[in-house]
């Protein structure tokens, strides 16, 4: 009978043991997990907080009146859309300092774009890498000559990587972005389908503005008829080798346009004209008897 | 008998410097640079553009090889090609010059072409300033390949 007994008590401590020792694996994963994973912890509810805080500093322009709500959406946006590692260099940054390189950014836009009574809507060149770093900002218009994304921009010793809400330049057409400058200097550096573009400035001056134009000259369209048509016509003296009516394109400057018929007088005329323009001349020649 | 011939080929050289540049200068100035308006919506004439693009940039590129080529003569000390003497050096720059004119003529023509196409989209490739790019750049190419081979050739050492 007390065999049976110890048996049984054997087995319920067994048990017992079992259990405890079950638990106790568990604390220690527990408290294992918790230490291994505080680092992350911390660091995400860090996250967390510096997203309060941007989303904070970013409500408080758009009471200033200084951003429109779309522009504040898009930029809480594009934060949230950063990775986690340029996330955790934000934590570096105090809120009051995030605060003044926003508003710089903003005010300077504001500026350059020569609006300050409204609020600013266009964000399409901001980058929160530029938040950053401390630095002035220039207004750069840029005509390039090929649709090309810009890549990164960089100035001195810093270099400013896309995070993802491309800048683009579509070919032909003027745009204007701010860029932010170390040392009065600054690179765009971009790509598109025929390969890499850079635009390049130094010593940029006091006005903090630059003009890039695309590199090929544009010329002057014009329409040339004449009533009766079929007349020779002359370019400061010089035959062109189609006759009227036609079409010609030239380089601007002054011209002194010549149009000749045989049996009709001489019809000239001068004009002094300017690139990217369209012209039609239209000439009715007189009978010469 | 070489050496009457080197001198030979160098006044026959200037002479044609001197006439190439001043007809092309001539030409040049009594040339409209204006060009028709005409609409590249035609596989046939975009096939044609691209054509001549090619042309005048395969000639553009040989011409700068072969400049590389004959200054690698010059470089290279264990080259039987050795331009000493008077003679040898006129030839030498004569060459450089030629090839050089024909590559600047490529460079520029490209450029002024391309913004027509740029702002514009056309290319008339009858246009007398169309053609004369392309003939500048082949008369200088022309001359250029043949005073290379003179310059080699006269310039060979046969010791």
């Amino acid at each position: 009978m007390i065999r049976r007994k110890i048996i049984k008590i054997n087995m319920n401590n067994k048990i017992k043991y079992i259990i405890f020792f079950i638990c106790f694996i568990f604390f220690l994963s527990s408290i294992w997990l918790q230490l291994a994973y505080s680092e992350q912890l911390d660091q995400m509810q860090q996250i967390n907080s510096i997203t309060r805080n941007i989303e904070q500093v970013v409500k408080k322009f758009i009471e200033k009146g200084l951003l429109t709500h779309e522009a504040g959406k898009k930029l809480i946006v594009r934060y949230n859309e950063l990775p986690t590692q340029t996330k955790e260099l934000f934590q570096k940054m105090s809120k009051p300092q995030v605060e003044e390189r926003l508003s710089s950014y903003i005010n300077s836009k504001r500026r350059f774009m020569g609006d300050l009574d409204r609020p600013l809507d266009n964000i399409d060149d901001f980058n929160w890498n530029y938040m950053l770093y401390d630095m002035e900002w220039a207004m750069v218009t840029v005509v390039s000559a090929d649709t090309v994304s810009v890549n990164n921009i960089v100035s001195g010793p810093v270099v400013m990587i896309s995070d993802g809400s491309n800048i683009f330049f579509e070919a032909g057409k003027e745009k204007t972005i701010v860029v932010p400058m170390v040392n009065n200097s600054f690179s765009i550096h971009a790509s598109g389908v025929r390969g890499e573009t850079v635009w390049h400035a130094e010593n940029v001056g006091d006005s903090k503005s630059v003009y890039f134009p695309a590199s090929y000259s544009e010329g002057v369209v014009l329409f040339i008829n004449s009533q009766p048509s079929g007349a020779d016509i002359y370019f400061n003296n010089k035959k062109y080798y189609k006759q009227t009516n036609t079409t010609c394109i030239r380089d601007p400057g002054r011209c002194v346009i010549t149009i000749k018929k045989e049996n009709y007088k001489i019809w000239t005329k001068e004009y002094n004209l300017k690139k990217g323009e369209k012209y039609n001349i239209n000439a009715n020649l007189e009978p010469s008897h | 008998m070489i050496n009457g011939l080197k001198v030979i080929f160098v006044i026959i050289g200037f002479i044609i410097l001197i006439w190439l540049s001043v007809s092309f200068y001539t030409l040049y100035s009594n040339i409209d640079t204006g060009m028709e308006l005409v609409e590249l919506n035609n596989q046939a004439k975009l096939i044609a553009t691209n054509m001549f693009f090619s042309q005048l940039e395969s000639i553009g590129k040989i011409s700068l090889t072969l400049l590389g080529v004959l200054w690698a003569f010059v470089i290279y000390k264990a080259s039987r090609i050795k331009i000493r003497g008077s003679m040898r050096i006129c030839l030498f720059i004569q060459t450089n010059i030629f090839l050089l004119i024909s590559f600047v003529s490529y460079f520029v023509g490209e450029e002024f072409l391309i913004s027509r196409i740029f702002y514009h989209a056309t290319i008339d490739l009858e246009a007398p300033i169309v053609n004369f790019w392309l003939l500048a750049q082949r008369r200088f190419f022309i001359f250029g390949l043949i005073w290379l081979v003179l310059t080699i050739f006269l310039s060979l050492d046969y010791d």
